[in-house]
């Protein structure tokens, strides 16, 4: 038996396209698996020679998933350029927003995309493993779904002037300020939600109960964990410090500030990916591969300031010896942890006798030479990076996304679950699925969206080493 | 104007002959689409979307253009017209970059705006995806090509309104794109910064850094005001969101007084340093400390009321109520020395009156509009487009549109010394000598329309010719601009700084008699320094005998008020010269090395944030709404000035 | 009553104009009674299951959408655009105004964290197009959404339109660019 490669396309990530390659050997067994990014669209490129003022709302574009983070680490880069410090209620209102995107998001990826195989089980109907399948099966869990999601955009779209693609962050502050009667409706909102989320959790819970094995053991391997931290090495999404620690426990950076990341970050170019590689400079590539995102994030930080949320931490802590849970699996449960701290913290915010304020914008007519804007996106870090000259003019960019972090993780973690699963070129549907679902863990952006519509799209095809399709299977 | 009656898509509608079809449209409340027509400029048919049909013409006509005759049979909109539409707009969105996604004018664009009209969801043609930069050089505005549609609508407005013509057409065919100067960054070019062209521009193609993301118009507030700044009191239009200046527009374009400047278009969108946000007093560490209004006006009271040699000044910038209630608290504590910053340049201009003739000088003080109406313009002295830009380009617009005459007399080069038909250079501190000169060669030239029994003993003392070697000077430039001058119907003479600077009275006399000498209806404008200039002349508050501001270093005054309003300027050579004082007090927006020296400090709202009457530099009432809110429980100039006066009285 | 076949694509895109769709809350679940989505809608393979209609987010600029798109098409009844990229050409068309090696050199081996680039050209990755293209000048497209991403309210008016069996042309008033 001649070796085969096998091809998961399209499997969907932030930017488009995605496929998994796996390579089987003479045996049928894995030799290696690829995850590759097939699209490419250039914004590094073609943002150059804009104005500053523009790109917090050009470059949104770059994921209609998490378009605030993009505005809001852009606009936090132009604030910089600016050289001013923003108001305290713009800063308040900007985190608001980020919230707003963090409950849609992760309700969006636990409910529309994780729930269906946690609920269902990933050997179930094809057919019916999606979130149209849930609405026949759970119709109630489905509607709290819509609801919670729904709730999230309608933030967004209040304080950002749009669902998809806000534009309300701008240099310097914020373009809209929160109403009293808004403020008062999110308010009156905070209690179902908050009781939803913890519903969620539960689903989890009883998951991972009944599934120990898999959970503990799924898509696991050892990394570094990346993710910002206040002051106190507190859980932070908007603004903070990065800590990075690997899975021994060793802290590698401590109380690190973002602006200057090309001092430990740099970025490996595979000829077979549109996406690039992140590593940490002083392990170098492929040794230096880390992960970001909710897991890292909770294995980067030591506490979180709301009280559910923290609670939970603590439990999430002592899943492994050394405090750092390396199973892919448990990206859901952290996923929800942070979930619960958005809501708390929603609440928090909105209580703040700030938040209505108007003072939210400072202008400036002298622009800084370069600018780096660094939040917590729900997927991971995010970095936008400009250079600009003295007429507000940018020159270069450099941006490092989310999922980009993830990038290494994911081929990773595709690996580690092919070669538990796939023996001696036994494929069936079931098994691809769970090899789609290490990359689900890591909610790349569209694989939520197809989700949502139907189904994961999945053709495999068992090919001959002279590209002679040997077997095709549909999903 | 004769009427005419034609027929509009079957109705019959009144005209007037010279008219065109869609001045006519308009005026019948019928709607047509234009991209390339505004407000006040020449029509071009450039967008061809107001094409209409008209009975016996072969073709579609551009309505913009097509004169309206009694008679003519016009269709405005049927299938095949709205059917071009539909294609020119597609052809405009396909020539050029147009990403409305991001777009700063998103929501408030006319191209937009009829691309939904016609419902133009996708386009037929190819897209050119043509390269093309976005010039940034401008500090205030930005011009993205890509965005461009070729309208020509800055073009005109630079040309016909501001009367810069900074911009125009660059290269040829498809390449064709709009140029400062000839292809150069619009930050570098001869543009004045009006932002007339950003108001004009239909699409995102010239945006305002100041205003870029703020807020579209339909989400804003709309206060109309006037512009409190240099005294020319141009009619504002504030656009707000949330209690945030997001722009500020002209009313009318095309109006009287409706062009702006950077000044008051852009300036205000900056905040220049930080705020006074309350009343500041000394603490026991001698540190300024926030007060409240109640503990301020006490210990002012207390002070200034109880020291016999007090003074105060204030700047031409604050209102007349302020100045008001600063009059009559002066009154209230028999301040004896009392002046305004820029009380040199009062005493220095009505002093020369005095000497000339007070009635008659006065007689000769011209409004703004005299400017637009000349055939020859003297400009002495004065570069208004950096200090009243709008008259700058009042001069400019007579003499593109007027063929206006400009005769510049300064040392120093400004934007008139290339388009003026003679420029007259003396060297500095020698300009009196080349005005006497000026009047010398008038004399020479024989017709002179003015008096000259009455306005020429001046001029006989100093002959031109020997006078042009003393200042290095062409003669035949002199007799040139005598020629103009003295040939001329109409003419003006605008002087400002470059004269007022040497507080020679006597030099502003000469000006009026050469004023006299031109022309039988003299008209002389000076240009004032600060936007109530003039109000504050008007209230007796200049010191008629001499500089108060000189007599604060001597160290005689123990007690100053200081109403500065929101003037910055001079702040370090003011702050010096307080050395001395025992107690100040300083009424201003903005902290600065004066308010520093101050041992009582109140907060003072800016033009923006008040209602307030100016007078012009030409004598005109004007007065500002408050198009945003102050910070927090300031009050106005006046009730803060008031609240003083009713502490001393207890 | 059976069901309407219908397929969505993603080609260069955000995804916003599917987030969108997402974003007409509960009427999906009424839509989930009407429309049957297809199993594979998105496939680079020969095979493609004909449905009564295509949805494509997003613009072409490389080999592989543009396979997709043409498969798509002929696959499919009807075709409806979905957003600015896939009716005009949008923010990924503003690469079309480069030459493609720039662009590409700048990603892979100019930006400032690359370490030892390269551009990726194994066949693992599509070709880029020269340019970057609106959905119609590859295939016909029968309908159009546009929006950076269309409104929920206009996705929904297209869907119920096709679904009332009526080509939608949506009106000026929910129509947004932005």
């Amino acid at each position: 038996m001649a070796s085969k490669i096998i091809e998961i396309n399209p499997i969907t990530r932030v930017e488009g396209h995605g496929k998994v390659t796996i390579q089987l050997d003479e045996a049928g067994n894995v030799a290696s698996a690829r995850f590759h990014n097939t699209q490419f669209r250039g914004f590094e490129k073609f943002c150059e020679g804009q104005v500053f003022w523009e790109m917090p709302t050009l470059t949104p574009r770059i994921c209609g998933i998490c378009p605030v983070s993009h505005q809001l680490a852009s606009a936090k880069a132009c604030d910089t350029i600016l050289g001013v410090e923003l108001t305290r209620p713009a800063t308040l209102l900007r985190e608001l927003l980020h919230l707003g995107q963090y409950i849609q998001s992760h309700a969006l990826h636990f409910f529309h995309l994780a729930s269906p195989d946690l609920l269902l089980g990933f050997d179930s109907d094809p057919a019916l493993r999606n979130v149209i399948g849930l609405i026949g099966v759970n119709p109630e869990l489905a509607t709290k779904a819509v609801k919670m999601r729904s709730l999230g955009q309608t933030i967004i779209k209040k304080l950002g002037g749009k669902k998809v693609h806000p534009n309300a962050a701008i240099p310097g502050g914020m373009s809209t300020a929160l109403s009293v009667e808004d403020r008062d409706y999110f308010l009156r909102q905070m209690d179902w939600v908050l009781a939803d989320a913890q519903v969620a959790l539960k689903i989890w819970k009883d998951f991972a109960a009944k599934n120990a094995d898999l959970v503990e053991n799924f898509g696991k391997f050892p990394s570094g964990y990346l993710g910002m931290v206040d002051k106190d090495n507190n859980l932070a999404l908007y603004d903070g410090k990065w800590r990075l620690v690997d899975s021994k426990g060793v802290v590698l950076e401590e109380q690190f500030d973002p602006a200057n990341y090309l001092d430990i970050i740099a970025e490996y170019v595979e000829d077979w990916s549109y996406m690039k590689f992140p590593f940490y400079k002083s392990l170098g590539y492929p040794g230096g591969i880390y992960r970001a995102g909710p897991l890292a994030r909770l294995n980067a930080c030591t506490g979180i300031t709301t009280p559910i949320a923290n609670a939970e931490l603590k439990l999430f802590k002592k899943l492994s010896k050394f405090g750092f849970v390396e199973s892919s699996l448990y990206y859901h449960y952290a996923r929800l942890i942070e979930l619960i701290y958005s809501i708390e913290k929603t609440r928090e915010l909105l209580e703040d006798k700030d938040i209505t304020s108007t003072d939210i914008q400072v202008n400036s007519n002298k622009y800084n030479e370069q600018g780096v804007g660094v939040v917590e996106a729900p997927r991971g870090t995010l970095i936008h990076h400009y250079w600009s000259d003295e007429t507000g003019k940018i020159t270069k960019l450099n941006l490092i996304v989310a999922t980009g972090h993830n990038n290494a993780a994911m081929n990773r973690a595709v690996y580690e679950v092919a070669k538990e699963y796939i023996k001696k070129g036994n494929v069936t549907e079931g098994i691809l699925n769970r090899v789609e679902a290490a990359i689900r863990c890591y909610d790349p952006c569209l694989s939520c969206s197809t989700h949502a519509l139907g189904q994961m799209p999945l053709l495999i095809q068992l090919q001959a080493p002279d590209g002679n399709i040997v077997k095709e299977i549909y999903s | 104007m004769s009427e005419i009656t034609l027929t509009i898509n079957g109705k019959q509608v009144k005209g007037n002959q010279g008219d065109t079809v869609l001045a006519v449209c308009e005026a019948n409340g019928i709607k047509l689409p234009t991209l390339c027509h505004y407000k006040g400029l020449t029509d071009v048919g450039a967008c061809r979307l107001c094409l209409v049909e008209i009975e016996k013409e072969r073709k579609p006509v551009p309505a913009c253009l097509y004169p309206a005759r009694d008679g003519i049979v016009v269709v405005t909109s049927n299938e095949k017209l709205e059917r071009y539409r539909r294609l020119v707009l597609e052809l405009l969105f396909t020539e050029r970059n147009h990403l409305c996604a991001y777009c700063v004018a998103s929501g408030d664009c006319e191209l937009q705006s009829l691309a939904y009209t016609y419902q133009m969801d996708s386009t037929r043609y190819q897209y050119s995806w043509p390269n093309l930069v976005v010039d940034s050089s401008h500090p205030y505005v930005v011009f993205d090509h890509n965005r461009c549609i070729l309208c020509g609508r800055c073009i005109r407005t630079c040309d016909e309104i501001t009367g810069a013509h900074a911009l125009d057409f660059g290269k040829r065919g498809w390449k064709t794109t709009v140029s400062a100067d000839i292809n150069q960054p619009l930050g570098e070019s001869s543009c004045i910064s009006c932002g007339g062209c950003f108001q004009a521009c239909p699409t995102g193609a010239i945006f305002s850094k100041g205003s870029a993301y703020k807020g579209r118009p339909d989400e804003c507030a709309v206060v109309e005001s006037s512009c409190a700044i240099c005294g020319i009191g141009c009619e504002v239009k504030g656009l707000v969101k949330d209690n945030r200046l997001v722009r500020i527009d002209s009313p009318d374009l095309s109006s009287d007084r409706g062009l702006l400047c950077d000044m008051g278009r852009f300036e205000p969108l900056f905040k220049p340093a930080e705020r006074v946000t309350s009343p500041m007093k000394r603490n026991a560490k001698g540190q300024l400390a926030s007060c409240s209004y109640e503990e301020a006006f006490e210990a002012i009271a207390k002070k200034l009321g109880s020291l016999d040699n007090i003074a105060a000044i204030a700047s031409g910038k604050a209102s007349n109520e302020a100045l008001n209630a600063f009059a009559d608290l002066n009154k209230a504590l028999g301040t004896k020395l009392v002046d305004t910053l820029d009380g040199d340049d009062f005493r220095t201009i009505t002093q020369g009156i005095a000497k000339f003739d007070n009635k008659a000088g006065l007689a000769m003080e011209a409004g703004l509009e005299d400017i637009l109406s000349a055939d020859a313009i003297l400009i002495i002295g004065a570069h208004p487009v950096k200090t009243h830009p709008v008259i700058g380009s009042y001069v400019m617009r007579a003499a593109s549109k007027n063929k206006a005459q400009l005769i510049v007399l300064d040392p120093l080069r400004n934007p008139f010394t290339f388009r003026a038909s003679v420029w007259l250079r003396p060297s500095e501190g020698k300009e009196d000598l080349a005005i006497k000169a000026l009047g010398n060669a008038i004399l020479d030239h024989g017709k002179v329309s003015g008096d000259k029994t009455k306005f020429s003993a001046e001029f006989k003392e100093v002959e031109a010719r020997k006078a042009a070697k003393t200042l290095g000077m062409d003669v035949n430039d002199i007799y040139k601009a005598a020629e103009v001058l003295a040939e001329s119907n109409n003419s003006v003479i605008i002087y400002g700084r470059g004269i007022l600077q040497f507080k020679d009275s006597s030099m502003v006399a000469t000006i009026l008699n050469l004023a006299g000498l031109i022309s039988k209806k003299p008209k002389v404008i000076s240009l004032k320094r600060n936007g109530n200039s003039r109000g504050a002349w008007e209230l007796g508050i200049s010191n008629s005998k001499g500089s108060v501001v000189t007599e604060l270093s001597k160290g005689k005054i123990k007690g100053l008020y200081l109403l500065l309003a929101d003037d910055l300027a001079e702040s370090r050579a003011l702050s010096d010269s307080m050395k001395g004082i025992g107690f100040a007090v300083v009424q201003a927006s903005y902290l600065s090395p004066i308010t520093d020296k101050a041992d009582v400090v109140l907060p003072s709202l800016l033009w923006t944030e008040s209602k307030g009457s100016y007078t012009t530099l030409d004598g005109i009432s004007k007065s500002t709404a408050p198009m945003v809110k102050g910070p927090a429980d300031i009050k106005s100039d006046a009730d803060t000035i008031k609240g003083i006066a009713k502490h001393l009285k207890k | 009553m059976a069901k309407v076949k219908v397929a969505t694509v993603w080609l260069e895109a955000c995804s916003g104009c599917h987030m969108s769709f997402l974003d007409i809350d509960e009427f999906i679940i009424d839509v989930a009674k009407l429309v049957e989505f297809h199993r594979s809608p998105i496939t680079d393979i020969k095979t493609f299951t004909p449905v009564d209609v295509g949805i494509v987010e997003g613009s072409v600029g490389n080999e592989e959408e543009k396979e997709i798109i043409e498969e798509l098409r002929h696959n499919c009844k009807i075709l409806m655009a979905w957003g600015d990229c896939a009716c005009f050409g949008g923010v990924c068309a503003m690469r079309s105004s480069l030459n493609k090696d720039d662009v590409l050199r700048c990603a892979y081996i100019e930006t400032a964290s690359t370490y030892k680039g390269k551009i990726p050209q194994s066949p693992g990755v599509p070709a880029l197009l020269d340019k970057v293209y609106p959905a119609n000048q590859i295939v016909k497209v029968d309908c159009y959404i546009p929006g950076c991403p269309p409104e929920p309210e206009a996705i929904k008016y297209g869907l119920t339109e096709l679904l009332a069996g009526r080509i939608p042309v949506l009106p000026s008033n929910i129509m947004r660019f932005d």
